[in-house]
């Protein structure tokens, strides 16, 4: 998709005291803004579902090279910190050293998987999910390529909805039955 | 030994001087004597030895048959330090333990000391020969002719003289006595007074507000300050410090005026101390007195940044134009460090630091700490 154009960091990405937890607790506030905005554009722009920390640190996200600053382990984790508390992402193991990227909150994914159901008249007919995240019907959709974790929670709200119906989860042939 | 006589009651005027206890009487050299432990006492006539274990055996050496005496220090072999005394041949007449020797001096040996004392006032007696007086006094009238006899011609003011000066060193030299034993005994109360308050200091509630008042009243009352509960005088000796006050405003105004508005409390204490020259100033008395700025009307102040740094600042340099001159300055380099702001304004990096950190606290500017070092930038977060 988007991938070609060049991500357009924002001005603070050259700003350096970007890359220091700032001291001043308004101008933290501010700053922490700041870092969740970016690390939710960049996941968006690279279609990033979930992320490893450590893999985090080093990417060019945390570090910029023209600079030469990097965002310290600390500060990684103060921003991560802040992202948790903002229900932006969601840490997957208990360790706390991977977690999801939530840059549209589950249940948008499921509004716009059910509008593409019903666009393409394939309510009450039931799809695998693979279908759904890597067929060739939804190769122009953003939720195209989407993570099988993030897809079963938007899913799953679609169930509560009693707008889908979850089938053979588990077995070789999952599926899902829009209502 | 036969020097010595057997005792007998002296004149109604003895008057004891001194006494000590555990003293032996020896012969010459010789090693042995039949007066080996007893108390001699000293009067302004003779020396009395009395038997330890037979209180009426006592002899009696009389001051007149002395011609000369020294005293031998304890050494490490002697039993004791010891008092040589040279007598005269004996008068006859007087009945004495021994009736002829072949020596001229007798040892007093004193096992338990005090043979200094004893020394200096056995000399004293000695050379007062007072006895010639009173045994040349023994009938009232003879008694008044002698005072008459003492108090006319040129050897009675020499005499009178002698005697004031006596009486004046014995005055001093007791005087000086109680001073030293007042010095000893404050070093002790000082010592006690530190480890009580050591003690207070440590197990802070399981001494009752009784106890700790009452001892806080006894340090007060020795006039030693009270280490724990320094802080609660601080400010008491307002008229000193407000002098002080005075005096560091005089000497610092002009100085901090030119440079930067501001100025550390070492850099205070020392410039005060240099100005003084001499009678100088302890840091707590500085510290003190600058606390005493704000209350004499001084263009000083003391200052306390959030850190804990004091200075001693402009009052007109209030917070909100030190703040804005330093976000002025950052603002003009886009980026500064603490060593940058103090050479530009002239103070201490330490200051500027403080300065730049109290401007991050307001929020104007912020900080990009990296291994470059700690710089500060324009907060362009609030922006």
């Amino acid at each position: 998709m988007a991938t070609t154009s060049a991500f357009k960091w924002p001005w603070q990405y050259d700003f350096p005291p970007f890359f220091t937890i700032q001291k001043s607790l308004s101008t933290k506030d501010k700053q922490l803004e700041a870092w969740a905005r970016l690390v939710i554009d960049y996941a968006q722009h690279n279609k990033i579902y979930s992320l490893d920390i450590a893999e985090a640190t080093t990417s060019e996200l945390f570090n910029n090279q023209k600079l030469n600053r990097r965002l310290s382990t600390d500060g990684v984790n103060t921003v991560l910190q802040y992202l948790e508390q903002k229900k932006l992402i969601e840490f997957t193991d208990n360790g706390r050293t991977r977690f999801h990227i939530f840059w549209r909150r589950p249940d948008v994914w499921a509004n716009m998987i059910y509008q593409w159901a019903v666009e393409n008249a394939f309510l009450n007919t039931p799809l695998t999910l693979y279908e759904i995240t890597h067929g060739d019907d939804t190769t122009n959709e953003s939720f195209h390529n989407l993570e099988r974790e993030i897809l079963m929670k938007a899913l799953a709200c679609l169930e509560e909805q009693r707008r889908a119906q979850l089938m053979n989860i588990g077995g070789d042939n999952e599926g899902v039955k829009f209502l | 030994m036969n020097r010595l006589s057997w005792y007998t009651p002296g004149e109604s005027t003895e008057e004891l001087l001194c006494q000590a206890g555990h003293v032996g009487i020896y012969e010459g050299d010789l090693k042995q004597t039949q007066f080996e432990q007893g108390t001699a006492s000293l009067t302004m006539q003779r020396i009395i030895w009395a038997d330890s274990s037979d209180p009426d055996r006592r002899l009696v050496l009389h001051h007149s048959l002395v011609i000369s005496m020294e005293k031998h220090h304890k050494s490490m072999f002697s039993k004791g330090g010891k008092v040589v005394v040279r007598l005269e041949k004996p008068k006859t007449g007087a009945v004495g333990p021994v009736n002829s020797s072949q020596y001229d001096t007798i040892r007093l040996v004193f096992r338990h000391g005090g043979e200094d004392d004893f020394f200096k006032k056995y000399e004293d007696a000695v050379r007062r020969k007072t006895w010639q007086r009173s045994s040349s006094g023994s009938s009232s009238s003879g008694s008044r002719a002698s005072s008459n006899l003492r108090s006319v011609g040129i050897s009675g003011i020499e005499r009178r003289l002698a005697e004031n000066h006596q009486k004046t060193h014995e005055t001093i030299t007791q005087a000086f006595d109680d001073m030293s034993k007042l010095m000893e005994t404050a070093r002790e109360m000082v010592a006690i007074s530190k480890s009580i308050s050591e003690k207070v200091r440590s197990r802070k509630g399981e001494i009752s507000e009784d106890e700790t008042i009452a001892f806080k009243s006894y340090l007060l009352s020795l006039g030693v300050s009270d280490p724990v509960t320094k802080s609660t005088f601080v400010g008491s000796d307002s008229e000193y410090f407000q002098s002080l006050a005075k005096e560091i405003t005089d000497v610092l105004h002009e100085h901090i005026k030119e440079n930067g508005g501001m100025c550390a409390l070492p850099e205070v204490y020392c410039r005060i101390n240099r100005a003084r020259g001499m009678e100088l100033l302890s840091p707590e008395d500085v510290m003190n007195a600058c606390g005493a700025l704000s209350r004499i009307n001084s263009p000083l102040e003391l200052h306390r940044f959030p850190s804990g740094v004091l200075v001693v600042q402009l009052k007109s340099a209030s917070m909100e134009s030190t703040v804005a001159q330093t976000l002025e300055f950052v603002a003009k380099l886009q980026r500064a460090s603490a060593n940058e702001l103090a050479e530009s304004l002239g103070i201490t990096v330490i200051l500027a630091r403080e300065r730049l950190l109290a401007a991050e606290e307001s929020g104007l500017i912020c900080r990009d700490d990296s291994i470059e070092g700690l710089l500060f930038y324009p907060n362009r977060f609030m922006d």
